[in-house]
């Protein structure tokens, strides 16, 4: 897997080079943002390691300008500000993850793989909750290997589960984005449809979690139930 | 001190005045001048009048009609002393209204409408002079040539340069007593605003010659009672300055403390694993570092977010605005829902129906519910339920986190309760996530938006922390 790491501190870009081929990545560098830019636009990566404060062109702007130009190539913004306004600032404007400097490796690797991950599954429509997955191109459910028969409303409320995971939805989101399938949707048909889901998903370590106040959480249970 | 040196000055006090005084006493007395003018016309007209209307009655006096037709003689010796006092040209016609007899000049302008017995007078011009006219019409008794109703006309008229220069000489009088009087009120002010400015002239020589260390009260002692309340508001800016520079002192000290105690500790670790040949032990060594460094980095970042909390509190009450709870709650969640989830941690989000907004900072309330947050999450035990709760209270709004933790040790809160910080866990291992600075950022933040933080332990266990805020802080505390 190739990443590019855009950082401008030439002892902690070769430090964490080595740590990372270490960990069996293939990794680019580049010192500033107008390179980086460049060097984006001319090869394909499968992940971008962002650093904010760099010489010609800041982090942020690079965030900015390579949102604007679609790229969707997974960005995972390093950074010594870590303000948290900033943060949901930056998850905001695009990054795709956020690692306050300095950080453990291992916790890098884990985040570049999940979002590799993610983002290889996004590029062939498919979206994964440990063992639960989703086919978007065929709309459809697999559990363990067996295909998931789900009612039509059941489907819709998963989907919109499994496409935002650990984002949590709350009902009304639920009902704001299931209003132009169905006009008499409401909290207690959502309870409903969850309670189902729920019961179909039992015997998975996966799990639909409510969190009272602020909505529903599909989370895969990894080994800890 | 350098926005004194960029921003331009104001208006100086003497222009202001006279902008205000000047312009008001100029229209007084041009108005007044006018007024002065019109009487003063009116009193000499009256007055040169009256002897042109004697004229006429001495006129009037010697006409006689016995030869049959007109006959005037006329009075020299009354002309002559006339003609000296008016030092200008008698002129005089007498005629009919029919305009069968002139004697005199026949080249005075004809007359307005005459009354029969009544003297007018008018001004009219006479071979391009001014001059001023008196005119009588009586009957004619009896008429000429047998002629009916025939009216006799006596016109007398003298020129006015004289009755001119003695208004001209009159009023350059006046105007020069009028303009007299402005300059001497416009001295009178630039002399008056100088001698009253002398003594902040002096307060600002004091105030230049100090040292910039030199943080005393001004006595304002002998300044007018005018500027007494700008020197107490100069003194109690002085004393903040002081009091903040303390502030900051004594955080810088602490900082750096806090700073080089994990740098000594990881020399040492270099030091000692430099010695070991043994590659486990050595391995050992680097695993130790690593974990005071993750220490370290935590409390750098802690000790940057508490400066700038004290700093936006210093600084930018203007940034308070409505905040949504609600929203701001959720966003606490969503950025910790991970590490909790991590964990199996619930949490829970209730908002009072009553509460939307409240007066703050935004990014400092989300700072310091965040931080209530993290600790309550690092207490929780794994599966435990984090309830965040918003509620109003009496003129108050409590954010409160609530956790199934172990809660605090009364030490503990006995000390935070004294406003005891910074030193809190240093030798506190157990919790290796912990730099003892969470909570002082949180009570920072509290006291620069008027709020408390308040720490309870629950009786059935864990932990309650309330952010009281009062629901319009007005103005960050002065003092």
């Amino acid at each position: 897997m190739r990443l590019l790491l855009v950082e401008d501190d030439q002892d902690l870009a070769d430090w964490l080079t080595q740590s990372l081929i270490g960990c069996g990545f293939q990794v680019d560098w580049a010192e500033d943002g107008r390179s980086a830019e460049s060097r984006i636009a001319a090869e394909d990566y499968d992940l971008i390691l962002l650093d904010l404060g760099l010489p010609l062109m800041t982090g942020a702007e690079l965030l900015a300008r390579l949102k604007a130009g679609g790229n969707d190539t997974p960005l995972l913004v390093m950074t010594a500000r870590d303000s948290l306004a900033q943060r949901v600032a930056l998850l905001r404007d695009g990054a795709d993850d956020f690692m306050g400097k300095p950080f453990a490796i291992e916790e890098l690797e884990v985040r570049i793989h999940a979002l590799i991950r993610r983002s290889h599954g996004r590029a062939r429509g498919v979206y994964a909750c440990g063992p639960l997955s989703f086919d978007h191109a065929a709309q459809r459910f697999t559990l363990l290997g067996d295909a998931l028969l789900l009612s039509p409303r059941e489907h819709a409320v998963l989907r919109l589960l499994i496409q935002k995971p650990g984002d949590p939805l709350s009902k009304q989101q639920i009902i704001d984005r299931l209003v132009s399938m169905e006009s008499d949707m409401n909290p207690e048909a959502v309870e409903v449809i969850v309670h189902r889901l729920r019961k179909r998903l039992a015997h998975a370590p996966v799990q639909i979690v409510t969190l009272r106040g602020i909505g529903y959480l599909l989370e895969h249970d990894e080994g800890t139930a | 001190m350098t926005r004194r040196d960029t921003a331009a000055p104001g208006r100086p006090l003497w222009r202001t005045l006279a902008l205000w005084m000047l312009p008001t006493l100029l229209f007084l007395m041009v108005a007044g001048l006018m007024l002065s003018v019109k009487t003063l016309r009116e009193v000499a007209d009256s007055a040169y009048d009256r002897s042109l209307r004697g004229a006429i009655r001495a006129i009037d006096l010697r006409i006689s009609t016995e030869s049959g037709g007109l006959g005037v003689e006329l009075p020299y010796p009354l002309f002559e002393s006339f003609q000296a006092t008016a030092e200008g040209e008698v002129l005089f016609r007498v005629s009919t209204d029919d305009g069968l007899v002139q004697i005199g000049d026949a080249l005075l302008p004809a007359p307005p409408p005459l009354t029969v017995g009544q003297v007018v007078f008018y001004d009219a011009v006479y071979f391009n002079r001014p001059i001023r006219v008196g005119a009588y019409m009586r009957p004619l008794d009896p008429p000429l040539y047998g002629a009916e109703g025939q009216n006799l006309i006596i016109e007398i008229a003298e020129t006015t340069e004289s009755r001119e220069a003695f208004l001209r000489t009159v009023i350059s009088r006046t105007m020069m007593r009028d303009l007299a009087a402005l300059l001497a009120a416009a001295l009178l002010l630039a002399v008056g605003v100088h001698a009253g400015l002398r003594p902040l002239r002096a307060l600002r020589d004091r105030l230049d010659h100090r040292a910039s260390d030199d943080l005393r009260q001004l006595d304002p002692a002998g300044l007018p009672r005018e500027v007494q309340p700008l020197v107490r508001s100069v003194n109690r800016l002085v004393d903040r300055h002081r009091i903040q520079g303390e502030a900051q002192r004594r955080y810088i000290e602490d900082a750096s403390h806090q700073l080089k105690t994990p740098l000594a500790v990881l020399r040492a670790q270099i030091d000692r694993g430099l010695q070991l040949e043994d590659p486990a032990a050595l391995h050992a060594v680097l695993r130790a570092m690593r974990e005071i460094t993750d220490r370290s980095s935590r409390l750098t970042s802690q000790l940057l977010a508490l400066a700038l909390a004290r700093n936006s509190a210093l600084w930018s009450s203007s940034a308070a605005e409505e905040v949504d709870v609600s929203a701001l709650l959720d966003g606490v969640v969503r950025l910790h829902l991970a590490s909790a989830r991590k964990r199996r941690i619930v949490l829970e989000v209730e908002v009072a129906p009553d509460v939307t907004t409240v007066h703050a900072t935004e990014a400092l309330l989300f700072e310091a519910v965040s931080n209530i947050l993290q600790n309550a999450i690092t207490a929780s035990p794994a599966k435990g339920v984090i309830a965040l709760s918003a509620r109003r209270a009496g003129g108050q709004t409590v954010i409160a986190v609530r956790d199934d933790g172990p809660g605090l040790s009364d030490e503990l809160l006995r000390r935070l309760d004294q406003g005891q910080r910074f030193n809190l866990p240093r030798t506190r291992r157990a919790a290796p996530a912990s730099t003892g600075l969470g909570l002082a950022i949180v009570q920072e933040i509290m006291g620069a938006m008027g709020g408390t933080l308040v720490l309870a332990n629950r009786p059935e266990g864990g932990l309650t922390a309330s952010l009281n805020l009062p629901n319009r802080h007005a103005e960050l505390k002065a003092d």
